[in-house]
């Protein structure tokens, strides 16, 4: 089973100190029997979507303005045509760039000080990102996912540097998703995850130093799905902090498993973890919410809230005595629980447009 | 707009509590309910409203002629009537004002400029703070809070006839004042109002014109009359006006 590969190659120990290799040694990335889309037809589905991807090829070398002057960026396959590399010039201080059907393997590398947004269209297969900020470097990746797809993001943050990682699942098909993240000092890392497939799972730890700030944000929309993810967060320095957060649908029977994990090491003081998770179901789904947390320090911030409940009748009714009809007013209040959620996506507006339109078919509005 | 409740029976978990129940209601004219508790005052204002676990025994609920008793809670609120609720429900992550501007276009409103210049005149008509339309439906509002925001639905979605379920409970002089003037303006535009009430002060800052005080005993009403009903009442008791 490749499914078991990947985990199994996940569960090893991270190393101390970040790794970019890690991954790339200990994981095989493929998914067997997918069916990749062709080049077209994801070109159809992102300008239906009103997403802008260019295609990229082995030489290709693209222009952006960034307001005040021209940033030149230069694509290259290396290790025998199995990757393709996206480096910063040092004179560059914001990239703007898209990306779509890559495989196998991408390397980013954001030199100091530098700013740098990619985004990635995947439309099948595997997917290996390793990516790395200089100091008080910024990053900003997008991976919209079309079809069955497995990707992999490892991520090592240096001191004072901040990535964000959206990862937008396009359709319901199976996906593998994990990341792992070493952040430095003073570094952040803000992940936005939606989930909607049929089957999908996702792995993922963070390490975080002192004074780092990790947010995990999670949407999960389950319609007769099998969903299991599991996020972890490992604070190993004083005054570390993290954010984990996530929202589920259930629906059409759908089976979602949410495990939130914080531990916070013994010298991490004044550390602060927050985890949070909330669940609806709309019919006989089962969510379940396993937050869990431990901490070998005193003097740290600390606590953890789960909730999962079919939707309120009571709210329902409050809603529809206004005039709003029941189907609206189910919608409304779903739309309550995922917007806070939403707003922090780079792509917020694609995302609500998207979510308005999956509750509208959830609920037929 | 006329509201009739003919004959009514109705039950809440088998029990009977509603025991044929008459009352006209029309467009400009205030109703005041009062009543001992139990007496079936809130079950009366859910079976108007439709909401669940009030079960229609017999009797029926018009408006202007026609049976509502086959509608859907939000198709009698599009018909123009509304509940202020005793315990209004919280809605986490629904911001009031999302909250209003989807009611008002359910009910045929969408002018966005209009929505926000009422909900400005209903919060200063009530003195309110202007954070609260910002903040999820009811929730972490005080007591007071809550009512108010009530009443402020009440002028914004602009009902036919509301039927307004203890809204001075709880409340101190100050907003039983605010509350009872709001009230007494939308009556005499037009609205037609139930107001349901353990307290006879709030009447005294209603507007009494076309007002008429029943008691509610025993699920029935036992006895209609003008403001001085309402002031034996605060004397004597219900003691003289329960039904066995």
């Amino acid at each position: 089973m490749r499914y078991l590969d990947i985990v199994k190659g996940l569960e090893k120990e991270l190393p101390e100190e970040p790794d970019p290799l890690y991954v790339r040694n200990s994981v095989k990335i493929e998914i067997k029997n997918s069916a990749r889309p062709s080049i077209d037809e994801m070109q159809n589905f992102a300008k239906e979507n009103k997403l802008v991807f260019d295609i990229i090829t082995n030489g290709s070398e693209f222009i952006v303005n960034d307001g005040s002057k021209n940033a030149r960026i230069e694509i290259h396959r290396i290790e025998d045509d199995l990757a393709y590399e996206f480096k910063t010039r040092p004179e560059s201080r914001y990239i703007g760039f898209t990306m779509a059907n890559i495989e196998k393997l991408l390397l980013i590398s954001v030199e100091k000080k530098n700013k740098a947004s990619l985004r990635l269209l995947m439309g099948g297969e595997g997917l290996l990102v390793i990516a790395k900020t200089d100091k008080h470097a910024r990053l900003s990746l997008e991976e919209f996912l079309y079809g069955d797809n497995s990707i992999i993001n490892e991520i090592s943050a240096e001191k004072g540097s901040k990535v964000g990682l959206d990862i937008i699942q396009l359709s319901n098909k199976r996906s593998l998703n994990f990341y792992n993240a070493v952040l430095s000092e003073g570094s952040e890392l803000n992940v936005n995850n939606f989930l909607c497939n049929r089957e999908a799972k996702s792995r993922n730890r963070v390490i975080g130093y002192a004074n780092s700030k990790v947010t995990i944000n999670n949407i999960i929309i389950g319609k007769n799905s099998t969903i299991d993810i599991a996020d972890s967060v490992n604070s190993k320095g004083p005054e570390a902090k993290s954010f984990l957060d996530a929202s589920a649908i259930g629906s059409h029977h759908s089976t979602i498993l949410v495990k939130e994990n914080s531990s916070i090491e013994k010298d991490a003081y004044r550390s602060e973890s927050i985890i949070s998770t909330k669940g609806i179901n709309l019919d006989d789904s089962k969510i379940e919410a396993i937050p869990s947390m431990g901490t070998e320090e005193n003097d740290v911030k600390a606590s953890h809230a789960a909730a999962v409940s079919p939707i309120s009748k009571e709210a329902i009714e409050y809603l529809m005595s206004r005039g709003i009809r029941e189907s609206d007013s189910k919608k409304l209040i779903l739309m309550g629980m995922l917007d806070k959620h939403i707003i922090r996506f780079s792509s917020n507006e694609y995302l609500k447009n998207r979510i308005d339109s999956m509750l509208n078919e959830l609920l037929g509005v | 707009m006329l509201l009739e409740i003919k004959d009514l029976y109705a039950e809440v978990e088998g029990r009977e509590i509603i025991n044929g129940v008459n009352l006209s209601v029309k467009s400009g004219e205030l109703h005041v309910i009062m009543g001992p508790n139990g007496s079936g005052k809130t079950t009366l204002a859910k079976a108007i409203m439709g909401l669940s676990g009030v079960k229609i025994k017999k009797g029926d609920i018009l408006v202007d002629g026609k049976s509502i008793l086959g509608l859907r809670t939000d198709e009698r609120a599009k018909l123009g009537l509304f509940l202020q609720y005793q315990i209004p429900v919280e809605i986490d992550g629904v911001s009031f004002l999302s909250f209003l501007n989807n009611a008002k276009s359910a009910l045929g409103g969408s002018d966005i400029k209009e929505l926000m210049q009422s909900v400005k005149d209903g919060i200063k008509e009530l003195a309110m703070s202007d954070e609260v339309i910002k903040r999820p439906v009811n929730l972490g509002f005080s007591g007071g809070e809550k009512k108010k925001s009530e009443i402020l639905q009440m002028l914004v979605l602009k009902p036919k006839i509301a039927i307004l379920d203890e809204p001075d409970s709880g409340l101190d002089i100050d907003a039983v004042r605010i509350i009872g003037k709001a009230i007494s303006k939308s009556v005499s535009d037009g609205m037609g109002c139930i107001v349901i009430t353990h307290y006879i002060r709030i009447l005294s800052h209603l507007e009494f014109k076309n007002g008429t005080v029943h008691i509610l005993s025993g699920g029935k009403i036992v006895k209609s009359g003008g403001k001085e009903l309402a002031e034996k009442i605060e004397k004597e008791g219900y003691a003289g006006f329960i039904k066995e």
